[in-house]
């Protein structure tokens, strides 16, 4: 496979739940190894978005390629094939609250490999290191921070040494500190592992300092009104919506004056 | 204050959405019947994933944690023991005491021990544990589900490729399939155990007789019929507190309902289930 496909590719795709559809006509392509900022107001269907990409929804209408398989109409199998090199870090971690951390971690091991359960215990422990919480194997999700939960939710993302890993709303309800080491964290992944990271958030600093592509959603106009990278959204915007989310609601008419 | 006011009419309104025109009679009528066929629709698809879970796992093919499963248990099992005893000590005393009152007249109050053995064994046992259970397994079931619906474990779940039927219902559907023949096995014994004190202790009537009464009075075909009416509860209770709690909401109101809806909908169930296969026992001549 060539390094420059894309890794998803989107045609005219239009979501929303049951007889509703929250979004239409989105084609956005995500290359690999981007760091992909998806983002909008509150309630503009970005949840919606990563809920259709990974499968959790249908699609309306309209066509999504992952890894160049027509995602859509796959097969089941190969709907399980794309999922197990695809992990998800969901807003607060989704972590079994049953099991301990190691078990979370274990579960997709489990379920997708045959390894030994030594080989599981040793990934377990390497990926629990990897986010920080190295020694936290035997704890319960009750028993430790929030921050620690998501960290914990994404050492089960990678689990399976994913190609591609979906994060919703990382930041959402860290402190400025821990949602900075979450970003640098993001920005090592995908630096060394060179995994394609896809990102639903509203933090505007993240979405600085990670955002390589993004795609803005527009609830008014129910569809996408910018794409590309954030910084350059901000130094040419292409509308008042786009420029008064980068700036917290600055006016975008004083400024033009 | 005048600038409070002003405050709160320069709040721009732009995420109100246009209500929907007030629907006709008719129209309103037709919507509730699309959405009770789908609900028909969707609990039936829930009870198909669930007994074809049931194939995948007499195949071994379904996969839970075992100890998840022994978690589940023991809270349906043995914590329930001392409610329903409780219960049906309570039940099998209200029996005899509004019997005894009534049979007093003929003076046939002896036959309060058949009357408790035969009622306990063949349905009131049962339908007491069934209830119980509702209140207590059920709920839990849904609230459980419901909050990791909430938390979007569920998700993660499906994301992962493990059937959330097999991995939180079955278990849920096995533990109380074993333990209800077992806690209206229980039921029915300390259904009997309050009548024989209400009689010995208020209406004078020797231990020895109010045992050979019951003794002569207990069918095992009725006590089966029992036993049968526990495992359908118990299923009943199992598949509404799972369906409930997969198909919540996603926010804590929902899960709210969920329980309540859970609880409510294992009663009727339970309750008309109880009629068909009271007519059906009957059509059999058990
Ligand atoms: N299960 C559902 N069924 C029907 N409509 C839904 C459902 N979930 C969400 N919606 C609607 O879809 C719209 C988009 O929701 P979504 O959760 O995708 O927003 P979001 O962009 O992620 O918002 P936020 O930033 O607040 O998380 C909302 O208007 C919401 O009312
Ligand atoms: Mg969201």
């Amino acid at each position: 496979m060539m390094k420059q496909d894309p890794i998803i590719r989107a045609e005219h795709l239009s979501i929303g739940y049951e007889n509703k559809t929250i979004m239409k006509d989105l084609s956005f392509v995500i290359p690999r190894g981007d760091i992909f900022i998806i983002m909008g107001g509150s309630g503009c269907g970005k949840s919606t978005l990563l809920r259709t990409l990974t499968g959790l929804i249908p699609a309306q209408s309209g066509q999504i390629w992952i890894q160049n398989t027509d995602f859509i109409n796959a097969t089941p199998a190969e709907k399980l094939e794309i999922r197990k090199h695809s992990g998800i870090l969901y807003q607060g971690g989704a972590l079994f609250s049953s099991m301990t951390l190691a078990e979370n971690v274990a579960l997709p091991l489990q379920q997708y490999t045959d390894y030994s359960s030594d080989k599981i215990r040793q990934i377990v422990a390497f990926k629990l290191a990897l986010v920080g919480l190295a020694g936290y194997e035997d704890y319960y999700p009750s028993e430790i921070s929030g921050g620690m939960r998501k960290r914990a939710g994404l050492a089960r993302a990678l689990a399976l040494d994913p190609e591609i890993v979906y994060f919703d709303e990382p930041s959402a309800g860290l402190d400025p500190i821990s949602s900075k080491n979450l970003d640098d964290l993001i920005l090592q992944i995908n630096q060394t592992l060179g995994t394609t990271i896809i990102v639903v958030t509203h933090e505007l600093p993240s979405i600085f300092t990670i955002g390589k592509n993004s795609i803005f959603l527009d609830k008014t106009i129910r569809t996408i009104s910018a794409k590309g990278n954030p910084s350059e959204l901000l130094k040419n915007p292409p509308n008042r919506q786009v420029y008064e989310f980068l700036t917290r609601g600055e006016n975008h008419e004083e400024r033009t004056k | 204050m005048e600038r409070l006011l002003r405050l709160a009419f320069q709040t721009p309104f732009k995420e109100q959405e246009v209500s929907s025109p007030k629907n006709s009679f008719l129209e309103s009528i037709g919507e509730w019947g699309i959405g009770f066929c789908r609900a028909v629709k969707k609990g039936n698809i829930f009870i198909h994933q669930c007994l074809s879970s049931w194939r995948r796992q007499l195949t071994g093919r379904a996969v839970y944690r075992s100890k998840d499963f022994w978690l589940i248990l023991s809270d349906c099992g043995p914590k329930s023991i001392l409610i329903v005893s409780l219960i049906s000590f309570m039940v099998g005393l209200i029996l005899a005491f509004v019997g005894a009152i009534q049979l007093k007249t003929f003076g046939a109050q002896i036959y309060v021990a058949s009357l408790v053995t035969i009622g306990m064994t063949r349905i009131m046992g049962a339908v007491m544990t069934g209830i119980i259970m509702a209140g207590r397994t059920g709920a839990s079931y849904a609230a459980t589900i419901g909050t990791m619906q909430v938390n979007e474990e569920l998700d993660a779940l499906q994301t992962m490729g493990i059937s959330c039927t097999d991995f939180l219902v079955l278990p849920r559907i096995n533990a109380l399939l074993l333990s209800m023949p077992i806690l209206v096995l229980l039921a029915d014994f300390m259904g009997i155990l309050g009548g024989c004190f209400v009689c010995v202790a208020f209406w004078d009537i020797p231990l020895s007789e109010y045992i050979k009464f019951t003794i002569n009075s207990f069918y095992l075909k009725h006590f089966l019929v029992g036993v049968f009416h526990g495992i359908v509860f118990g299923y009943i209770i199992a598949l509404c507190g799972c369906y409930f709690g997969v198909n919540c909401g996603r926010n804590a109101d929902s899960v709210g309902a969920a329980t309540t809806h859970a609880v409510v909908y294992s009663i009727v169930w339970m309750i008309v289930m109880t009629g068909l296969l009271t007519v059906i026992f009957q059509g059999l001549g058990i």
